[in-house]
Parts: structure tokens; sequence; C-alpha cells
């Protein structure tokens, strides 16, 4: 079976009914031969199922809801709101109203007292029931008032969406593919009123998207020889964004994808892989990594606003025609002085996964879990907090592997000492052997940590029952545990990962070559 | 060979009628929650500034008119948990100490629909930063309530299925977990999404795919819902028998 990550994007296209026909069957075709697709399918209408059965659960609990109960708490409160108000405690005001834009000054405090005594008096003589004693919420923990009361202005509207909402702008955006090919897939909810086959491969010819809408132009790379194959015109609305997501970019050999901007705008949204995105507009050179940002071409002059650094090491550089390079921040804009781009920033604090740093002298290419990245010797990325086998590779196609397992926030450092290379590991491998009692004796050891890996996993999936797994023990010459892994159906992963952090500190008499074993792991739960 | 499959007490597709109802009818669902509008359309606007105006009844009517709507959005942020009275109450205690602020720029219920996901959210946060250790069992709702009653194990099944889908969701963040609920469970449209969190659509989008994809990853590692994943799988047309659950997402390991 193929082993490429699924294409999400086009698997909930087929699931949710908006691919063209030709598009369907092709990617039908692909799942009939791919079984991390067809798993990933069945992820996304299983899911889709649950959704349905959990918002249906909603509406049966709010439907059985035991309102009495919350009345009468209402009604506690309603009574110390009423005593506090009374006392002239400023407690049981609202929280930080603000001031409205329709009530000024004191006129306006006054009557937002008068209006809360006026509801606390309403809500004493609607629920009055046995008053017992009050048990309010401390105050501290009372959320801000909503957002339609805050004194913040909600933030102005990002650039593409003012913008575009002009009625001046009916201009086609007219991007060419430079390098590449082209899948067109909707993303949304079915409010992509493309014309086109939606999910075809693109190869020559013209699309136009509807008037409103929102397509995803994802981007692949070209095979051997990385040439043009087609352009594509895509026609954009009023309020239309062309999105590039080159989401398929990280299985490929890593590159540049380049697309031509003839004019209108384009908004790139490079947030999967750390692919660069070349975007030809005009005279200038945009280059954008890990950054979503939009590109206005009119009259041959770009205008381009970065909406958002979507990782570390991301960024947009500007080229201008005279050679001259401007990396433009988060906040980025070009030219300069056109205006600073109003975005929700992601901070980086905020992305998710662990921290990875690698380094190692001489190394060209790197492996982390299936993406693939060019260039070395060093490479930091975020990845996500589940055990993953990273790769590098020097210029002689050397390589050197190393497996970390994130758990927390600390990030992770590799260098040549943590990084042990496969070559030279192979060559170690020569026949060994262990004794029976031996291993036996080290289970034995390990039984009560064992234990605990399965206590910790019954604490977090109770619904875990009896049953075995295999464990799978390479041993080095040395009788150093080499590698572990865990085989069975179901396993918790935090059952696997327990199980081989304590089978990876097992020590053997020294077997004099490459051991592999497996032992059978039996676990009971007591009901 | 392990078959912890087999001898676990997984919730199985067995007698899995409401969730082929589920599958069958997985487009039939959208709840209409409107974001636009002014006070000329808003029917809550007279029972407001009733309510302001110390009209007893007014409040009443209000809370009265809005509290399914509150119960079933807190539910369906928070998952089935005992916290949704506590969480349902401290809204509409809200509701009444902020109400002199509601300036009617947008419709009651938005303004509702806001305050219910800001508390939530709030609530979710502190629920975060305690330690759980195990689910809470909580009985949902009475027999004799039940709009539409379902066999006890097909309840308990469903109970277990929509349990387990929550213990995903909440280890997804903050951020995109809000997008997520509020987009496939809760029904509300991208667009309006935006409004409310005040981000941009193609951010709601994005956050929406990686949340979605996230919990594709995790299903297919949580024991009872890599079950229902891999009986949806074998039902997929033209199913290799061999293809489903041994390769690709989520699934490291190689098979002999």
């Amino acid at each position: 079976m193929s082993p490429h990550p699924p294409k999400i994007a086009a698997l909930e296209a087929l699931e949710r009914d908006r691919l063209s026909e030709a598009g369907r069957r092709r990617v039908e075709r692909h799942l009939a031969r791919c079984g991390a697709c067809r798993e990933a399918l069945a992820a996304i209408r299983a899911y889709r199922a649950l959704a349905s059965e959990a918002g249906e659960a909603s509406q049966r609990a709010a439907e059985a809801f035991d309102w009495r109960r919350v009345e009468e708490r209402l009604a506690r409160e309603a009574a110390e709101l009423a005593r506090r108000a009374s006392r002239g405690e400023t407690r049981g005001a609202p929280p930080s109203p603000t001031p409205a834009t329709t009530l000024e000054g004191a006129r306006a405090r006054r009557l937002a007292a008068m209006a809360a005594l006026l509801a606390a008096a309403a809500l004493l003589w609607l629920f009055v029931r046995p008053q017992r004693s009050v048990d309010h919420e401390p105050a501290a923990t009372a959320p801000s008032a909503p957002l339609v009361a805050s004194s913040e202005e909600p933030p102005p509207a990002p650039p593409s969406a003012s913008v575009a909402d002009e009625p001046r702008r009916p201009d086609p955006a007219v991007v060419s593919l430079v390098l590449g090919e082209v899948w067109l897939s909707p993303l949304g909810d079915g409010a992509v009123p493309t014309r086109a086959a939606l999910g075809a491969r693109f190869e020559r010819g013209t699309l136009e998207t509807g008037a409103r809408g929102l397509g995803q132009f994802g981007v692949e790379p070209h095979g051997a020889d990385g040439v043009s194959l087609g352009s594509v015109r895509v026609a954009l609305g009023a309020s239309t964004r062309l999105v590039v997501a080159p989401t398929a970019l990280s299985e490929a050999a890593p590159g540049t994808v380049a697309l031509g901007l003839s004019a209108g705008r384009i908004a790139i949204d490079g947030f999967e892989s750390g692919a660069r995105i070349v975007v030809l507009a005009g005279q200038h050179r945009v280059e954008v990594r890990w950054a979503e940002v939009t590109i206005d071409l009119e009259e041959g002059a770009p205008t381009i606003v970065v909406d958002t650094l979507r990782r570390e090491g991301g960024e947009v550089v500007v080229i201008a025609p005279d050679g001259t390079r401007h990396p433009l921040s988060a906040d980025g804009s070009w030219p300069r002085e056109a205006r600073t781009a109003p975005f929700e920033p992601m901070t980086f604090a905020a992305l998710e996964g662990a921290s990875l740093s690698i380094a190692y002298p001489g190394a060209v290419r790197f492996e982390v879990g299936a993406e693939r990245f060019a260039g070395g010797p060093e490479l930091a990325l975020r990845v996500p907090r589940a055990p993953v086998t990273i790769r590098v590779f020097d210029a002689a196609g050397r390589a050197f592997r190393a497996e970390v397992d994130p758990l927390g926030d600390d990030p992770i450092t590799l260098g040549p000492s943590e990084l042990r290379a496969e070559r030279a590991e192979r060559a170690e491998r020569a026949r060994g052997s262990l004794r029976d009692e031996d291993i036996a004796a080290r289970l034995r050891e390990s039984q009560g940590s064992l234990r605990r890996c399965y206590e910790a996993a019954l604490r977090r999936y109770p619904y875990l029952g009896s049953g075995t797994l295999r464990a799978r023990v390479s041993v080095n010459a040395r009788g150093e545990v080499r590698e572990v892994s865990v085989r069975g159906e179901s396993i918790p992963p935090v059952l696997d990962a327990c199980i081989r952090d304590e089978a990876s500190a097992w020590r053997f008499p020294a077997p004099g070559g490459d051991v592999t074993f497996e032992v059978p792991l039996r676990f009971l739960a007591e009901r | 060979m392990l078959s912890f499959q087999a001898s676990l007490p997984f919730p199985t597709l067995r007698g899995g009628a409401a969730l082929e109802r589920s599958i069958g009818r997985l487009d039939a669902r959208r709840s209409e929650v409107v974001l636009e509008g002014t006070h000329r359309m808003d029917p809550d606007r007279a029972i407001v500034e009733r309510a302001l105006a110390g009209d007893e009844a007014a409040f009443r009517e209000l809370f009265v008119r809005h509290r399914e709507d509150t119960a079933r959005l807190v539910h369906r942020m928070v998952g089935p948990s005992p916290e949704v009275e506590d969480i349902v109450q401290e809204v509409f205690l809200h509701v009444y100490r902020s109400l002199a602020s509601f300036r009617g720029d947008a419709r009651f219920s938005t303004w509702l629909y806001r305050l219910t996901v800001n508390v939530t959210r709030m609530h979710l946060r502190r629920r975060r930063s305690r330690p759980r250790f195990a689910d809470v069992e909580v009985p949902e709702a009475g027999p004799a309530s039940e709009p539409r009653p379902l066999d006890p194990s097909e309840h308990a099944e469903q109970r277990a299925r929509v349990l387990a889908l929550y213990r995903l969701i909440d280890a997804i963040s903050e951020k995109k977990r809000e997008v997520l609920v509020l987009h496939d469970l809760e029904g509300t449209p991208a667009r309006e999404i935006a409004e409310l969190l005040s981000i941009p659509v193609l951010t709601v989008r994005t956050r929406l795919f990686y949340a979605r994809k996230e919990l594709y990853s995790a299903m297919l590692e949580d024991p009872t819902l890599r079950s229902i994943v891999r009986v949806v799988g074998e039902r997929l047309p033209n199913a290799p028998p061999e293809a489903i659950g041994r390769s690709g997402l989520g699934d490291d390991e190689e098979n002999g």
C-alpha cells in the first residue's frame, strides 16, 4: 500500500459530495488501492456520524433539563444581588459593562445601575422560592461581558474582506502555474459554486469560480521535469478568495511551487508544509513559507499583506525588481507605507506541538515522521506530541536516526550524540542469542512497572479490559535494547508508550550479536 | 495473538441503529443561528425593553424562551457532564447582571449566544487547569422526558460513543476545539463563527480543517472509536478486507 499521508481535503470533498463526476471517479480509483486513504475516509465518515449523534444527544439533554434546580439557584442569586444592591455594594453590577455608545458618563452609570436593580428585583419576584443560604460563585471568576457589550470594537475585517467587499473589484485574478500541478478542491460549507471540475487534477484550460465562495487551490509539485502544465484563470467575485494550500507538498521532493499572478488577488496559505511558494507578481517576486499572505496586483504593482506567520521559521520575502530583498514580518506589508495588516496574530506559543531542533554537521536532508525537509545542517520545527522517528541524511546518503516521544512542552534538541548511524547499526547486527531464563528474569523484574503502565491506561480508558499484547524487543550485541514495538489492536497510546519506555531500559547479558525476540504481555482487569 | 478487540468490552456497532441513522442523515442537520439583523427584526427586543423597564414577567419570558437553546449549546461545547447545569446557570446570572449593557446592535439571541460561548470558554479553561482522572457518569435524560427514546442498550452504546468523542475533542487546543464544536456539532456556519470569534473566515476554516484532522488521527488510536472506524471502513464499497486499520493514518505499525 502506498504510505503517503491521506489527502484529507480531497476525501472530505468526496464524503460531502462536492466533487465533480470525474473528480469522484479519480478519487475512488485511488481509494481502491490506498489503504491509508480508505482508513482516513472511514474516520471521516465515522466522525460525521458521531458528530451528528453528539449533537442529537445535546438536544435531548437540553429538552430534558431540570430547570427547577436552575431556577432555584437563580432565585438565591437574585436575592443576594438585591441584598447587596440595597446595601450599596457594587457586586452584582454588570461586570465592567463598559460605556455604551448610546449612553454616556454618569447618566450611563445611573441607568445601568437602575437596570441592574430592576433586573434583580424582577428576578427576585420571579424566582421567589424557599430562600436558603446564599452560595454564590466568587465574583473573581466572572468572565468578561459579552462581546457586544464590550468597549472593544471588533477588530477590523481583514484586508482581503474589506477590499473584496467593495464593488469595484469584479476583475478576475489571473494566475498561471509556473511550476507544479494543480489540484482544485472545495473547502467549506458547500458554498463553492465553482463551475469547474472541483477535485479534478487540472492540466490545461480555464477555470472560473462563481461570484461568491471560497475555493481551495491546492498545488502539487510536478513530477520529473517540474515544468508548467498550463495556466489557471480564476474569476474572483465580490468576496471570493483564492487559497493556495500546498497540502501535499510534504510528501514530494521538497522544493518550490511557483505561481504567476498577472492581475487581481491571490491569498496564499502555506500552512502545512515548509515548502516555499513563489508568486511572481508583476516585476516582483514574493517568497512565502509557512505564512498566510494576500497579494493584490493592480497595474503591475503588488500590494502584499502578511496575515499570519504560521509557525517559527515562517517567512515572507519580497524581492523587488532591482534584486533587493525585503523580509516582511507577521504584520508587515508591501509597499511599506501601504497599510498594516489587521490580523489575528497566531503567536508561536499558541501553536500546537513540541519544539524540535536538530543540528547535525554535514546534514543535507531531514525526515521527521512523514515530513521531509531539504537543506541543513539544522532544522527547527514543531512536532505533534506523539512518538516520531527522525532521520538525518548527509551528502553521502548516510542516514542517522533517532526516535523521540515529545510529551510535554520541553523543547527537544537532537545532535550527533542522539542520532545513531543506521548503516553502522546494520553492520553491527550479527547473530546473537539470549537464554530464555534471562528474558524471563528481566520480565519478572519489570512486572510491577508494567502493571503500573496498565493501571495508568485503565484510568484514562475506563473501557479497557483484559487482553494480551506482544512486545517485540531488539537487543544489540552489548545487551542493550535497541528497539521496542508493541503489537496488538486498539492499544491505547499511553499504554504503548509506557511499555516501550519500560522495555527500552532493559539490559541483558551481552548476546554477542543482534537478537530480536517477542514476549506476550497479558493484562487482566479486575472488576 | 492479541485480541484486545475480542475480549474487551468496547462498545461496538452491534445494535448501533442510532449510529446507522446518523450516517444516513448526515446532511439533514443544520441549525439556524442568525448572527445578523437589527432590533427591528429582533423578536426579543420588546421583551428586553420590558425587562429593563421593570416588567417582572419579561425576564422570565426571556429565560424560558432561550434556556433550552442555551443548554444545548453548553452541552455541545462541554459534552455530557454535570457541569452543564452550573454553566447554564452562570450564563443566566450574567444575563441579568449584564442586560443593561445590551445595546441592541445585534439580536438578543446573538448576544446571548456570544455570552454563552464566553462563559463556557472560561469554564473550560478552568476545567483544563484541573487534573482529570476519569470520566464522570452523568444521567442525561429520564425516560419520561425523552422525546425519542432509544433502546437501553442502544442508548448506552451511543452514550459511550459520545463520551469517547468528547474525550478526544477535549484534547484539541481551545481555539480549534471551539470552531469544531460550533461548526460540526452546533451547526453554526463558518462565517458566523468568524463573526462570533472576531477572526477571519479563512482562519475558521483552517482551524476546522486541522481540528478534524487531529480528530481523525485520534479516533484511530482510541479503543472505542477505532472499532467503529473499522466497521465503517469495512462497509466502504469494494473494501479490501485487509485494508482498513492496517496502514496509514495514525497507525505506524508495520504488518508482519
